[in-house]
This record gives structure tokens, sequence and C-alpha cells, in this order.
């Protein structure tokens, strides 16, 4: 893979661990807040904590043409 | 670096975050903010530009040599990245969040009279609906049906462009990392990496910020004398009312502000609208078939990332100088 493809991600899960691997790249510490979370009516509460941040698995197939198919409005 | 964690998982179960990294002159007076994913989907984008960046040596040098700070903010929506969506988890546009939720006066009125031909109940949209679609383009101009659109509304939460009804997690996120990294500082520049409007691989730059003629000078002087403001009714964005960028007054208010979205052109509007308009129906018709989510996703991606080489290396030369431009520009003069 070339450089410039290299820089862009399949889905959200790719982007962030190639992002995370730049920032280790240059030496750079990860902290992890954890914000808000939802109660059971919707109420915020607040937890933090360090962490750190791991990859998902999976990603989006191949960009087709599907979208010149997809009706157009 | 730092992360936000968002308390929902992404289309994968992975964790959803905001990460944030400080680079250069770290204790500098100046600060470059440059933001990915604001609108979800457009993140593909930005993280590329983000990503390129921080392999760029000789850039990052340039950093520290003008005596600039510059923070990468990743994802500031990481639920719509994750799931293809522009919106957040609830549906809302983060470029429409930042408002005074206090103010009762109607946001956009104009769009009621659009929800209902965007939001069919049918998918895909039957003739009827788009000779209902082309009527209103022709009753109101595109002009006023863009801005009726897309100007951002309060009144239907499953509608398109819907601003919300509080400050939500990536408000609030985005905020404390202001006051974070931007307390102290003298001079703030904000780059916020968009897509989904303009020629195909033309980095738009649209100034953002407040009405301020002072401001808008300095963004050009910056940027250059292609800085589109909507407020003079140049951009091909419509003027949005409670856009991200407007936070850094309340959050920073000791600092001289520079802002502009940079804005690479996909698909041609109607791809784009088409695309949205299917992505909120998809919302409301969680019972589609698994063809039709799938074309809705699919369209999505495709109106707001194009995955072909050309595209991608207008994209990175454009960031990279919109980037070391405002560095130079936010320089101890």
């Amino acid at each position: 893979m070339d450089k410039t493809n290299g820089c862009f991600a399949a889905n959200y899960a790719e982007a962030r661990a190639g992002f995370l691997a730049g920032a280790k790249h240059r030496g750079l510490e990860v902290v992890t807040d954890l914000n808000p979370l939802k109660g059971a009516q919707g109420e915020g509460t607040v937890v933090s904590q360090r962490t750190t941040p791991r990859r998902g698995p999976g990603s989006w197939p191949a960009q087709s043409t599907a979208a010149s198919r997809w009706p157009p409005t | 670096m730092a992360t936000d964690l968002n308390p929902l998982k992404g289309a994968q179960g992975e964790e959803l975050a905001t990460d944030t990294v400080l680079l250069g002159a770290k204790e500098a007076p100046a600060l470059l903010v440059v933001t990915s994913g604001t609108h979800g989907v457009e993140g593909f984008c930005g993280s590329g530009c983000q990503r390129a960046l921080l392999d760029d040596d000789d850039l990052v040098k340039r950093f520290e040599a003008a005596g600039v700070a510059v923070l990468l903010v990743h994802a500031v929506n990481p639920h719509g990245f994750s799931h293809l969506r522009r919106v957040n988890e609830d549906n809302v546009d983060m470029n429409r969040n930042f408002r005074d939720f206090a103010d009762s006066r109607e946001l956009n009125p104009a769009y009621a009279q659009v929800h209902d031909l965007l939001l069919p109940a049918e998918w895909p949209p039957t003739d009827a609906n788009r000779a209902g679609i082309f009527g209103a383009i022709g009753k109101m101009g595109m002009p006023a049906f863009q801005s009726a659109v897309s100007a951002g509304q309060g009144s239907h939460k499953d509608g398109l462009f819907y601003c919300g009804s509080e400050a939500t997690w990536s408000n609030r996120t985005i905020r404390s990392l202001l006051k974070k990294h931007g307390t102290g500082r003298k001079r703030i520049g904000w780059i916020d990496i968009h897509t989904g409007l303009g020629p195909r691989g033309h980095g738009e730059k649209i100034f953002a910020g407040a009405n301020d003629a002072a401001e808008l000078a300095r963004a050009k002087a910056f940027w250059g004398a292609d800085i589109m403001s909507y407020y003079e009714g140049k951009s091909a964005s419509a003027e949005v009312q409670g856009s991200m960028v407007m936070s850094i007054y309340a959050e920073c208010p000791q600092a001289e502000v520079t802002g502009m979205g940079l804005e690479f052109g996909t698909v041609p509007f109607e791809a784009v609208l088409g695309a949205l308009r299917g992505d909120h129906w998809l919302a409301i018709h969680r019972e589609a078939p698994p063809a039709t989510r799938d074309a809705i996703r699919r369209a999505m991606r495709d109106a707001f990332y194009i995955d072909a080489d050309d595209w991608k290396g207008m994209v990175l030369g454009q960031s990279r100088t919109a980037v070391l431009q405002g560095v130079l520009g936010l320089a101890e003069r």
C-alpha cells in the first residue's frame, strides 16, 4: 500500500487505530477519559479512568459502484 | 494524547472515542486546532489528513520552528463515523448543536415546509416525491431550498440537520478540550475538516467564526483570497446556526480567533442530499430489508468519502498547505 492510501482507513476502528499508531510513533502518552454515561432515564453520569484504547474488528467492504445505481433524488 | 470515550459502541462493537494529540511548541501563546469527524462519516477524510500530518516529520518540525502548538482532535463525533452517519447517536448535527438552547425563537421555520418531502413513507422515493422535491426547488429557488434543508432546525427530532435540545456529549467534550488547551493562549486558529460540498477534490475554505470583518480579513491573510464567507453569500454552504467553532468565544474569550472549515467536494449536491435523506429514512424505518440498509449505508460513505487515489492526493496536498498556512499565520509577528 502506498503512503497516500495508507493514511486513509476503511472504517472508524481502523482510522482510530491508525491515529493512535501515529501518536505512538511520536512517543505521545495515551490517556482515556470515560465521558457521560446515559442512565435509565437518559440522565448523564461522569466516570473517568485511564485505559489503553483498543481496536475493533472488521471493516466495510471495498467501495463499489452501488452509489451510482442508488436511486437519485 | 488524551482520549474521550463515548459510552456507546461502534458498528463493529468497538470503543467510540475522541482522541487528541498536542504537537509542536506545546506551551506557545498560539494554538492551531485541527478537527475531524465533526460530521461522523466525513471523518474518513479528516482522519486521513491528521494521520498524514502525524507522519510528516518536516511539517512537525515547522510547527516547532514557528513556535505554535497544534492540537489534533480525531473523531469529534465517533458514533456517526463508525455507523456511517453524519449525525450523532441522537440524530443531532454537531455543527448545529453549539447554540443557545435558552433562546426559544423557532430556528429555521422553513424546514417544516420540506420535511415530509425529504423523508417520504417509501424508499426509494416515488416519482411523485421526486416531482415534489423539484417543485419545491422551483418554487423556493435553490438557495432558499438549500437553506431550508440545511440551515439547522429544532422542530423535527427525526429530521435532517436537527440541532438537538441540549449540548451533546461531543459538544461538552470539545468545550472541555478547548478549555484545557486554549486557556491562556493569545491566538487560536481552527481548521475543521469536512466533506460533501463543492467540486470533487476541491477544498473550499469556508470562513468559520463571528460575523466580524477583522476576523474575516485575518482568515484571508492566513489562507488566501479564496476564503468564502456565508455571511457574504459566497460559500457553497448555507448560513448555519450553532456551528462548533462558535464555542471558542465562550471557552477561550481571551484569544484572538481565526477559523475556517475546509470542505472537500465529493459528489454532486443531489447525490449528497439523496444519501442524507436515505440515512434519515433508515433511522426511522429500522425494519428495512438488509439490501436496502446496505445500499443506504454504502451511499452515505460514498457521498462523503471518495476512495480514489486522485481525490486522496488532492485532499492531503490541500490540507497540508492549509495547516502550514495556519501555523505561519499564527506565529509571533
